[in-house]
């Protein structure tokens, strides 16, 4: 079943997507960023994949056996830490824009208040 | 991952018309609960442990799944158990801000020297220049283990920078007239 990992991907980004683009709530499509991007953890992680491999550390395996790539996990791993900075940036930015709007819905932004 | 942590620094300083009250000002009317024993002992027990596992994944990247990047988040939860085992201002005392600054940024710059090692060294950029040693010894593979520290310094320092900016925004910054 070679796609259905793409297939995963695809919805999740899909669905994420619809989140933000729909919401009424900055938190809310902060989330649903998140969504997305863990669509982008699992194309990593599924580009990487050799069926049938172990895992890749060669302490006690002969070299050369088919390996599960190490690199793409390795980057996904990287990629969840720095998401997890990147959303308490969105969250700070969000804060600031409800000192400044007295709200917290994107629909109700209108020109600068002060 | 910097500079989302320095944008978050940026963003959340007390702006010209708020103030900054320390919480214990004003115990009186407080609302929160104080915390329960049985999370304060839980915090304080798993501390050590926590503490420990941190600096072993970061040490031990090179040889099992971990690293800098796993090893620094796993630190800063150390700071999120003293945050929820006790109250924001136990966590003021031991998190000193001139650390935590120098900590991550010290993880940052870390980073780019040991790069330029490399170049420094007659090879290109971020090159491996130390003796590389046994395969599944602590002290091996050249300078992996060496980035590994300035990555989980840097990891771990800007968590808990992130952790306190949110902290303070909540509980210390206040706008004039703005009831607890």
């Amino acid at each position: 079943m070679r796609l259905l990992p793409y297939g995963v991907a695809a919805w999740l980004f899909l669905v994420g997507l619809y989140g933000i683009v729909t919401s009424r709530n900055l938190v809310h499509a902060i989330t649903c960023l998140s969504v997305v991007q863990s669509s982008t953890y699992i194309l990593l992680l599924s580009v990487g994949f050799e069926r049938g491999g172990t895992a890749p550390i060669f302490l006690d395996v002969p070299v050369g056996t088919r390996a599960v790539d190490p690199v793409v996990s390795a980057l996904t791993l990287t990629d969840v830490v720095v998401g997890a900075t990147v959303s308490a940036l969105l969250l700070a930015l969000a804060v600031q824009a409800h000192k400044h709007h007295g709200t917290l819905d994107p629909e109700r932004f209108g020109p600068r208040q002060d | 991952m910097f500079a989302a942590v320095v944008g978050v620094a940026i963003l959340l300083r007390a702006q010209r018309d708020e103030t900054e009250q320390p919480p214990d000002e004003d115990a009186a009317d407080r609302h929160a609960p104080a915390t329960s024993n049985a999370v304060r002992v839980l915090g304080l027990v798993l501390l050590g442990p926590v503490v420990l596992f941190g600096i072993y994944v970061i040490a031990h990247g090179h040889l099992s799944p971990g690293g800098g990047f796993q090893g620094g988040v796993v630190l800063a939860t150390g700071a999120l158990l003293v945050y929820l085992s006790g109250e924001y201002v136990t966590l003021r005392r031991v998190r000193p801000e001139v650390l935590i600054d120098l900590a991550e940024s010290a993880g940052a710059a870390g980073y780019v020297a040991i790069g330029f090692l490399g170049v420094a060294a007659g090879a290109t950029f971020l090159a491996n220049v130390l003796p590389l040693g046994q395969p599944g010894a602590l002290i091996s593979s050249g300078m992996i283990p060496l980035i590994n520290l300035a990555v989980g310094l840097e990891v771990a320092g800007g968590f808990v920078l992130l952790l306190s900016e949110f902290l303070e925004q909540t509980l210390v910054v206040r706008r004039p007239g703005e009831v607890t």
